[in-house]
Protein backbone atom coordinates (compact mmCIF):
# COMPACT_ATOMS: atom_id res chain seq x y z
CA UNK A 1 0.00 0.00 0.00
CA UNK A 2 2.66 2.53 0.64
CA UNK A 3 4.63 2.00 -1.99
CA UNK A 4 1.61 2.57 -4.43
CA UNK A 5 0.43 5.61 -1.90
CA UNK A 6 4.62 6.46 -2.55
CA UNK A 7 3.73 6.72 -6.69
CA UNK A 8 0.68 8.03 -6.11
CA UNK A 9 1.66 11.29 -4.01
CA UNK A 10 4.89 11.77 -6.59
CA UNK A 11 2.51 13.83 -8.79
CA UNK A 12 -0.73 13.80 -7.48
CA UNK A 13 -1.78 15.28 -10.76
CA UNK A 14 -0.82 12.69 -12.52
CA UNK A 15 -3.65 10.39 -14.23
CA UNK A 16 -2.63 6.27 -13.52
CA UNK A 17 -4.50 3.04 -14.50
CA UNK A 18 -4.06 -0.43 -12.57
CA UNK A 19 -1.33 -1.96 -14.83
CA UNK A 20 0.88 1.19 -14.48
CA UNK A 21 0.45 1.52 -11.28
CA UNK A 22 1.52 -1.80 -10.29
CA UNK A 23 4.22 -1.55 -12.52
CA UNK A 24 5.54 1.85 -10.96
CA UNK A 25 5.02 0.46 -7.17
CA UNK A 26 6.68 -2.69 -8.42
CA UNK A 27 3.61 -5.14 -6.18
CA UNK A 28 2.20 -8.44 -7.12
CA UNK A 29 0.30 -7.05 -10.05
CA UNK A 30 -3.73 -8.00 -9.62
CA UNK A 31 -3.44 -6.89 -5.70
CA UNK A 32 -3.36 -3.19 -6.79
CA UNK A 33 -7.10 -3.40 -7.62
CA UNK A 34 -8.31 -4.05 -4.03
CA UNK A 35 -5.48 -1.53 -2.51
CA UNK A 36 -7.26 0.67 -4.92
CA UNK A 37 -10.46 -0.21 -4.43
CA UNK A 38 -9.62 0.73 -0.64
CA UNK A 39 -7.96 4.37 -1.50
CA UNK A 40 -11.23 5.37 -3.54
CA UNK A 41 -13.59 4.04 -0.53
CA UNK A 42 -11.55 6.11 1.86
CA UNK A 43 -11.71 8.81 -0.58
CA UNK A 44 -8.03 9.23 -1.13
CA UNK A 45 -7.52 8.81 -4.70
CA UNK A 46 -11.10 9.09 -7.45
CA UNK A 47 -11.20 7.81 -10.28
CA UNK A 48 -12.62 8.01 -13.61
CA UNK A 49 -12.96 6.72 -17.24
CA UNK A 50 -10.39 7.12 -19.72
CA UNK A 51 -11.67 9.68 -22.75
CA UNK A 52 -12.88 8.66 -26.10
CA UNK A 53 -14.83 5.61 -27.25
CA UNK A 54 -13.62 2.13 -26.61
CA UNK A 55 -13.18 1.47 -30.78
CA UNK A 56 -11.24 4.44 -31.06
CA UNK A 57 -8.41 3.02 -28.49
CA UNK A 58 -9.13 -0.49 -29.48
CA UNK A 59 -9.13 -2.17 -26.37
CA UNK A 60 -11.98 -1.83 -23.68
CA UNK A 61 -11.16 1.78 -21.74
CA UNK A 62 -8.57 2.27 -18.93
CA UNK A 63 -9.86 3.06 -15.21
CA UNK A 64 -7.60 6.68 -14.51
CA UNK A 65 -7.38 6.92 -10.80
CA UNK A 66 -5.67 10.07 -9.63
CA UNK A 67 -5.35 11.46 -5.87
CA UNK A 68 -7.93 13.74 -4.12
CA UNK A 69 -6.39 16.97 -2.40
CA UNK A 70 -7.37 15.10 0.87
CA UNK A 71 -5.80 12.02 -0.12
CA UNK A 72 -2.11 13.55 -1.35
CA UNK A 73 -1.92 15.99 1.73
CA UNK A 74 -2.65 12.92 4.46
CA UNK A 75 -1.23 10.35 2.16
CA UNK A 76 2.53 12.47 2.20
CA UNK A 77 1.65 13.18 5.92
CA UNK A 78 1.72 9.37 6.49
CA UNK A 79 4.70 8.28 4.01
CA UNK A 80 6.31 11.75 6.50
CA UNK A 81 5.38 10.21 9.47
CA UNK A 82 6.51 6.37 8.19
CA UNK A 83 10.04 7.86 6.95
CA UNK A 84 10.62 9.17 10.11
CA UNK A 85 10.04 6.43 12.75
CA UNK A 86 11.54 3.90 10.35
CA UNK A 87 11.06 1.13 12.72
CA UNK A 88 8.10 -0.75 14.22
CA UNK A 89 5.27 -2.42 12.47
CA UNK A 90 3.59 -1.57 9.78
CA UNK A 91 0.22 0.58 10.25
CA UNK A 92 -2.57 -1.59 9.41
CA UNK A 93 -4.65 0.06 6.11
CA UNK A 94 -7.91 -0.11 8.36
CA UNK A 95 -6.46 3.72 9.26
CA UNK A 96 -7.28 4.75 5.43
CA UNK A 97 -11.30 4.19 6.66
CA UNK A 98 -12.37 6.99 9.26
CA UNK A 99 -13.95 9.67 7.34
CA UNK A 100 -14.51 7.98 4.56
CA UNK A 101 -17.73 6.57 3.13
CA UNK A 102 -18.43 3.47 0.67
CA UNK A 103 -20.58 4.68 -2.47
CA UNK B 1 21.25 -41.60 -43.86
CA UNK B 2 21.22 -40.42 -40.60
CA UNK B 3 22.31 -36.96 -41.10
CA UNK B 4 18.95 -36.80 -43.68
CA UNK B 5 16.79 -37.83 -41.17
CA UNK B 6 18.27 -35.90 -38.18
CA UNK B 7 17.46 -33.25 -40.40
CA UNK B 8 14.14 -33.91 -41.30
CA UNK B 9 13.26 -34.92 -37.44
CA UNK B 10 15.27 -31.38 -36.43
CA UNK B 11 12.64 -29.74 -39.10
CA UNK B 12 9.69 -31.84 -38.34
CA UNK B 13 10.14 -30.95 -34.91
CA UNK B 14 10.70 -27.01 -35.27
CA UNK B 15 7.74 -26.86 -37.51
CA UNK B 16 5.40 -28.84 -35.18
CA UNK B 17 6.34 -26.47 -31.98
CA UNK B 18 5.58 -23.87 -34.17
CA UNK B 19 2.11 -24.63 -35.21
CA UNK B 20 1.77 -25.77 -31.12
CA UNK B 21 3.02 -22.47 -30.26
CA UNK B 22 1.00 -20.15 -32.63
CA UNK B 23 -2.21 -22.41 -31.93
CA UNK B 24 -1.90 -21.57 -28.02
CA UNK B 25 -0.87 -18.24 -28.85
CA UNK B 26 -4.54 -18.05 -30.43
CA UNK B 27 -5.91 -19.44 -27.28
CA UNK B 28 -4.50 -16.99 -24.87
CA UNK B 29 -6.62 -14.15 -25.60
CA UNK B 30 -10.39 -15.95 -25.11
CA UNK B 31 -8.88 -17.63 -22.56
CA UNK B 32 -7.51 -14.57 -20.72
CA UNK B 33 -11.18 -12.85 -21.22
CA UNK B 34 -12.87 -15.88 -19.72
CA UNK B 35 -10.73 -15.95 -16.33
CA UNK B 36 -11.76 -12.23 -15.81
CA UNK B 37 -15.61 -12.58 -16.70
CA UNK B 38 -15.48 -15.83 -13.91
CA UNK B 39 -13.01 -13.45 -11.47
CA UNK B 40 -15.70 -10.61 -11.71
CA UNK B 41 -18.94 -13.24 -10.64
CA UNK B 42 -16.80 -13.05 -7.31
CA UNK B 43 -18.06 -9.17 -6.74
CA UNK B 44 -20.84 -7.61 -6.20
CA UNK B 45 -23.64 -7.43 -9.11
CA UNK B 46 -23.09 -3.65 -9.34
CA UNK B 47 -19.35 -3.63 -9.54
CA UNK B 48 -19.23 -6.34 -12.29
CA UNK B 49 -19.18 -4.08 -15.34
CA UNK B 50 -16.82 -1.54 -13.97
CA UNK B 51 -14.25 -3.71 -13.16
CA UNK B 52 -14.60 -6.39 -15.85
CA UNK B 53 -14.02 -3.57 -18.29
CA UNK B 54 -10.85 -1.89 -16.12
CA UNK B 55 -9.23 -5.64 -15.79
CA UNK B 56 -10.15 -6.43 -19.58
CA UNK B 57 -8.51 -2.91 -20.88
CA UNK B 58 -4.75 -3.65 -18.83
CA UNK B 59 -5.09 -7.57 -19.94
CA UNK B 60 -5.11 -5.87 -23.47
CA UNK B 61 -2.29 -3.63 -22.74
CA UNK B 62 -0.17 -6.43 -21.54
CA UNK B 63 -1.68 -9.08 -24.11
CA UNK B 64 -0.11 -6.89 -27.55
CA UNK B 65 3.19 -7.72 -26.77
CA UNK B 66 3.01 -10.54 -23.55
CA UNK B 67 0.00 -12.74 -23.93
CA UNK B 68 0.97 -15.27 -21.29
CA UNK B 69 1.89 -12.35 -18.74
CA UNK B 70 -1.23 -11.72 -19.58
CA UNK B 71 -3.33 -14.94 -18.78
CA UNK B 72 -0.75 -14.88 -15.52
CA UNK B 73 -2.22 -11.49 -14.85
CA UNK B 74 -6.27 -12.50 -15.41
CA UNK B 75 -5.53 -15.96 -13.03
CA UNK B 76 -3.89 -13.72 -9.92
CA UNK B 77 -7.09 -10.89 -11.20
CA UNK B 78 -9.18 -14.24 -10.44
CA UNK B 79 -7.03 -15.25 -7.88
CA UNK B 80 -7.83 -11.97 -5.65
CA UNK B 81 -11.02 -11.07 -6.55
CA UNK B 82 -12.90 -13.13 -4.00
CA UNK B 83 -10.72 -10.52 -1.41
CA UNK B 84 -11.74 -7.40 -3.69
CA UNK B 85 -15.47 -8.52 -4.15
CA UNK B 86 -15.65 -8.75 0.23
CA UNK B 87 -13.94 -5.25 0.28
CA UNK B 88 -16.50 -4.34 -1.72
CA UNK B 89 -19.67 -4.93 0.37
CA UNK B 90 -22.94 -6.89 -0.63
CA UNK B 91 -25.13 -5.90 -3.07
CA UNK B 92 -27.54 -3.18 -2.60
CA UNK B 93 -31.65 -3.85 -2.56
CA UNK B 94 -32.00 -2.98 -6.04
CA UNK B 95 -29.59 -4.86 -7.46
CA UNK B 96 -30.46 -8.16 -6.03
CA UNK B 97 -33.83 -6.97 -7.53
CA UNK B 98 -32.49 -6.76 -11.13
CA UNK B 99 -30.47 -9.92 -10.54
CA UNK B 100 -33.74 -11.86 -9.58
CA UNK B 101 -35.86 -10.19 -12.68
CA UNK B 102 -33.01 -11.68 -15.17
CA UNK B 103 -32.75 -14.44 -13.73
CA UNK B 104 -36.79 -15.34 -13.91
CA UNK B 105 -36.39 -14.07 -17.97
CA UNK B 106 -33.72 -16.68 -18.52
CA UNK B 107 -35.63 -18.60 -17.01
CA UNK B 108 -38.94 -17.99 -18.41
CA UNK B 109 -37.38 -18.25 -22.08
CA UNK B 110 -36.44 -21.60 -21.08
CA UNK B 111 -39.17 -22.74 -20.06
CA UNK B 112 -41.09 -21.25 -22.97
CA UNK B 113 -39.03 -23.28 -25.14
CA UNK B 114 -39.34 -25.90 -23.32
CA UNK B 115 -43.27 -26.34 -23.27
CA UNK B 116 -42.82 -26.02 -27.14
CA UNK B 117 -40.85 -29.15 -27.70
CA UNK B 118 -43.10 -30.84 -25.28
CA UNK B 119 -46.07 -29.90 -27.65
CA UNK B 120 -45.05 -31.08 -30.50
CA UNK B 121 -43.96 -33.81 -28.98
CA UNK B 122 -46.83 -34.55 -27.84
CA UNK B 123 -48.79 -34.17 -31.30
CA UNK B 124 -46.57 -36.05 -32.81
CA UNK B 125 -47.56 -38.96 -30.28
CA UNK B 126 -50.74 -38.54 -30.92
CA UNK B 127 -51.00 -38.70 -34.95
CA UNK B 128 -49.12 -41.81 -34.57
CA UNK B 129 -51.15 -43.30 -32.24
CA UNK B 130 -54.13 -42.36 -34.33
CA UNK B 131 -52.19 -43.82 -37.32
CA UNK B 132 -51.72 -47.31 -35.58
CA UNK B 133 -55.53 -47.51 -33.91
CA UNK B 134 -56.93 -46.62 -37.69
CA UNK B 135 -54.42 -49.43 -39.62
CA UNK B 136 -54.64 -52.35 -37.75
CA UNK B 137 -57.78 -52.48 -35.49
CA UNK B 138 -57.90 -56.05 -35.37
CA UNK B 139 -53.83 -56.88 -34.50
CA UNK B 140 -53.70 -57.19 -30.43
CA UNK B 141 -49.93 -55.81 -30.60
CA UNK B 142 -50.48 -52.74 -32.58
CA UNK B 143 -53.07 -51.93 -30.21
CA UNK B 144 -50.58 -52.31 -27.00
CA UNK B 145 -47.90 -50.11 -29.63
CA UNK B 146 -50.99 -47.33 -29.76
CA UNK B 147 -51.60 -47.51 -26.32
CA UNK B 148 -48.19 -46.99 -25.67
CA UNK B 149 -48.02 -44.09 -27.74
CA UNK B 150 -51.59 -42.55 -26.45
CA UNK B 151 -49.41 -42.81 -22.95
CA UNK B 152 -46.40 -41.04 -24.49
CA UNK B 153 -48.51 -38.40 -25.64
CA UNK B 154 -50.60 -38.09 -22.38
CA UNK B 155 -47.17 -37.55 -20.35
CA UNK B 156 -46.22 -35.38 -22.68
CA UNK B 157 -49.00 -32.99 -22.51
CA UNK B 158 -48.92 -33.62 -18.60
CA UNK B 159 -45.41 -32.44 -18.50
CA UNK B 160 -46.48 -29.63 -21.03
CA UNK B 161 -49.03 -28.11 -19.12
CA UNK B 162 -46.87 -28.30 -16.27
CA UNK B 163 -44.31 -26.29 -17.90
CA UNK B 164 -46.83 -24.06 -18.69
CA UNK B 165 -48.24 -23.21 -15.42
CA UNK B 166 -44.90 -22.54 -14.12
CA UNK B 167 -44.54 -19.86 -17.03
CA UNK B 168 -48.06 -17.98 -15.76
CA UNK B 169 -46.91 -18.47 -12.40
CA UNK B 170 -43.42 -16.67 -13.06
CA UNK B 171 -44.95 -14.10 -15.45
CA UNK B 172 -46.96 -13.21 -12.15
CA UNK B 173 -44.85 -13.31 -9.93
CA UNK B 174 -42.40 -10.76 -12.49
CA UNK B 175 -45.68 -8.45 -13.05
CA UNK B 176 -45.83 -7.65 -9.09
CA UNK B 177 -42.44 -6.93 -9.15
Amino acid sequence: MLAILDVLVEDPERHHWGLSLAEEAGVHSPTIYRALARLEAARWVSSEWECGHPAEHGRPRRRLYRMTADGARAAAELLAERSASNSGSPRPIGRLQPGASRA
Amino acid sequence: MTAVLTTAAFVGVTVASWIIGTEALGWLPPLTRLLMRIAVRLLPFQHRARYLEEWQADAALLARDRPFTALLWSLGVLWRARGLGMDLGSPSLDTLLVSRLLTMARSMRRTETQAHLLAMGATTSCVFSALLWGRSALRADHLWLAAAELATGAFFLALGLRTLRRHRRLMRTLKKQ
